[in-house]
């Protein structure tokens, strides 16, 4: 899929939740040593002002996002995809959606 | 003195022996881990590839809503993706364990690992909560589509349910 040109979205506190869980998920996989190249997952919320906050999401930021999740073992994917994939049905708003569709599909570029 | 020799080098050799032993049962207990890892990362992968497209049709006519539908697909999905690896998750939980009590060195690792790993369960009881809020009537309803109950393709369902 193309990844998305989301452009400004407002994060619903469902889905700040979800990026904290990702993040969690993300610490935690960095322990095992298996999951060394595991380090840039959601280095994508990294950097960026505080949570509660409007993004800019553009296709580049989730072209780095699809980057590092080359390198992520499948066992830890599999665990961000369902956080994707329940947040995605849990959210009402468009933009959120999309958002999660493109986190879910890791943004597999063409 | 020959007796005295002898009982040293039995003292050494059967020290040694007990160290040896520790060590050997930590690299096999590390490979143990490791490799139940690899084959749960394994059978989680044939578990997405075999999974099927739902045939939503079946969930349209039953008369259930959006919010309904929604909550169906996540508890079905998380059951059946955990139904898949089950054998591997168990096999990797116990190497996890055995690893945990030999070696004191990899108790961050382990439990770390275990937190994460186990997170396939926690979803699920999550999505087990929000599905046990649904009248026995709607669960009969969704008990009818036997496609549920196989690894099936998540957003392609909640797409075509317009979810």
């Amino acid at each position: 899929m193309e990844c998305p040109n989301i452009g400004d979205i407002s994060f619903s506190q469902t889905s700040l939740d979800a990026i904290e869980d990702l993040k969690r998920r993300k610490d935690l996989s960095n322990a095992l040593v298996l999951f060394s190249g595991a380090g840039h997952i959601v280095n994508i919320f990294v950097g960026r002002s505080s949570l509660n906050t409007v993004y800019s999401l553009y296709s580049t930021d989730f072209e780095l996002l699809a980057e590092a999740l080359t390198d992520i073992p499948d066992i830890v994917k599999n665990r961000i995809e369902t956080v994707a994939y329940t947040t995605y049905l849990n959210v009402g708003d468009y933009k959120e959606k999309q958002f999660w569709q493109a986190i879910y599909q890791g943004c597999r570029l063409n | 003195m020959n007796k005295i020799i002898l009982g040293m080098l039995f003292f050494v050799s059967t020290g040694s022996l007990a160290g040896d032993n520790i060590i050997e049962k930590r690299l096999l207990a590390k490979t143990m881990f490791d490799r139940s890892i690899v084959e749960l990362s394994k059978q989680e992968a044939a578990c997405k590839a075999e999974r099927k497209i739902l045939p939503v049709e079946k969930i349209r006519t039953l008369g259930i809503t959006k919010k309904e539908q929604a909550i169906a697909l996540q508890y079905y999905y998380s059951k059946a993706m955990l139904n898949c690896s089950d054998e591997q998750l168990k096999n990797y939980l116990v190497a996890s364990a055995l690893l945990n009590v030999l070696d004191k060195n990899q108790r961050a690792a382990t439990e770390s690992g275990n937190e994460l790993i186990i997170q396939s369960h926690i979803d699920y009881l999550n999505s087990e909560i929000k599905f046990n809020t649904l009248t026995a009537e709607t669960k009969a309803k969704l008990a009818n589509v036997k496609e549920l109950l196989q690894p099936f393709e998540p957003m392609i369902a909640a797409k075509a349910l317009g979810l």
